[in-house]
């Protein structure tokens, strides 16, 4: 019995560490982005949006995986965005109530993470038939793993733009801060890095897959 | 003669000061996966500015209805997301009757536009920001001309990418956003041309 329990688990771990690494949204699949870029000028404000993301692919993958057998396969898009938006309006209403100022800094980003994929690619994710729970671990992984690329984007960002994090001062003080981090054109060329780094470290480790891919 | 000058004012910030896709970030997933043929790009942009444009007059239209009934206001977000999907199942439809050859080119496009940042982005913005109709109407057209205008500079940035040969770990996206955050940094030089128009 502890057996098939630890199966189980196994399998849900593995779920959760694809979307960590393999699967990662924005690193490797590219979803997300005009969020990442927008929101990522700030710390704060990104690990709001981090947990608004893992929530959203949580709920709205348990959703998918409960009621999406019966949805006809014509109306399957309209039906998925109809939820996730449905979400999102629930998120940015909560948000507006309790998290007043950071609602205002958000502005028409958030209602946007309706649209930006993330929801729909991690419902594609799932396997037809698959148990909820397997559903939430994949919302949970794509979740973390976006939450954390936001939030290494945010770091790097706000660190060398302002010269601390937060109110905690990281850098010494007699480093000049690169202001240039705090406009667009430093979340692109930011992101660009990052996901270079990314895909650096990803041959490191597995040079054979890497080449089969690129094969293919 | 007042209104004629804020709808210059509102293309200059639309196409210049904020451009959607450099100075907003809206829109780029697409803007990167947007051919390098010039011609394809500018096809595309002129589909997703009369999209913007339409989408733009009805949300408005409707945002005011909504917030006649202030409890409606909150639903804002799904209404407008159903809007943009009908409007844009509405176009394909039409497409195919009129210039089946034109379809046949951005069928594989058009369901991408539904689950698309700009559009939406647009009508948000829209809703948030445009005091009049008409000025809905020109705001929506600007953007969008904003869009067609970073889809054209792209695509010739991707057509030199091709010829050459960057460090392994950054072909592909990685290189593609570097470039777009080189051409952003010519667009903030426009930020002090209109102190007014400054996004947020």
């Amino acid at each position: 019995m502890t057996g098939i329990k630890t199966a189980a688990g196994s399998v849900h771990l593995q779920e959760i560490g694809q979307g960590l690494w393999g699967q990662n949204p924005l690193l490797r699949l590219g979803l997300g982005i005009c969020t990442a870029l927008a929101v990522s000028g700030s710390f704060r404000d990104s690990c709001y949006v981090g947990l608004v993301v893992t929530l959203l692919l949580m709920a709205s993958n348990t959703v998918f995986a409960i009621f999406g057998g019966k949805v006809p396969q014509k109306l399957g898009l309209v039906f998925k965005i109809t939820i996730i938006a449905s979400f999102i309006t629930a998120a940015d209403g909560i948000m507006k109530i309790y998290y007043a100022d950071i609602h205002q800094n958000l502005g028409i980003y958030l209602p946007l993470v309706a649209v930006n994929g993330l929801a729909i690619a991690s419902s594609d994710a799932m396997s037809q038939h698959g148990s909820v729970a397997s559903a939430v671990c994949i919302g949970l992984g794509m979740g973390l793993g976006y939450s954390g690329a936001l939030l290494s984007l945010a770091i790097i960002r706000e660190v060398l733009g302002t010269g601390s994090l937060g109110d905690l001062p990281v850098l010494p003080i007699g480093f000049s801060r690169i202001l240039a981090m705090l406009h667009p054109s430093g979340a692109f060329i930011a992101l660009g890095l990052l996901l270079g780094l990314f895909s650096f470290l990803k041959q490191l480790l597995s040079p054979e897959q890497e080449s089969k891919e690129s094969q293919i | 003669m007042s209104s004629l000058s804020s709808i210059s004012a509102l293309f200059l910030s639309g196409i210049l000061v904020s451009n959607f896709v450099f100075v907003r970030f809206l829109g780029v997933p697409d803007m990167i996966a947007s051919s390098p043929k010039t011609r394809t790009a500018v096809g595309a942009g002129i589909i997703l500015t009369l999209l913007m444009t339409l989408a733009s007059a009805v949300t408005w239209l409707l945002y005011g209805h909504l917030q006649a009934i202030s409890e409606l206001i909150s639903l804002e977000i799904l209404t407008f997301i159903i809007i943009i999907l009908t409007l844009v199942y509405m176009t394909r439809f039409i497409l195919s009757r009129l210039n089946p050859v034109l379809h046949k080119e951005y069928v594989s496009y058009m369901p991408a536009l539904s689950t698309n940042s700009i559009i939406l982005g647009a009508t948000l913005i829209n809703a948030r920001e445009s005091t009049s109709f008409l000025q809905a109407i020109a705001s929506g057209f600007a953007m969008g001309m904003g869009v067609l205008f970073a889809f054209i500079i792209f695509s010739s940035v991707q057509q030199r990418l091709i010829y050459t040969k960057p460090p392994r770990a950054l072909e592909g996206l990685p290189i593609f956003l570097i470039s777009a955050g080189l051409i952003s940094l010519v667009f903030s030089g426009f930020d002090g041309l209109f102190q007014l128009f400054i996004p947020r």
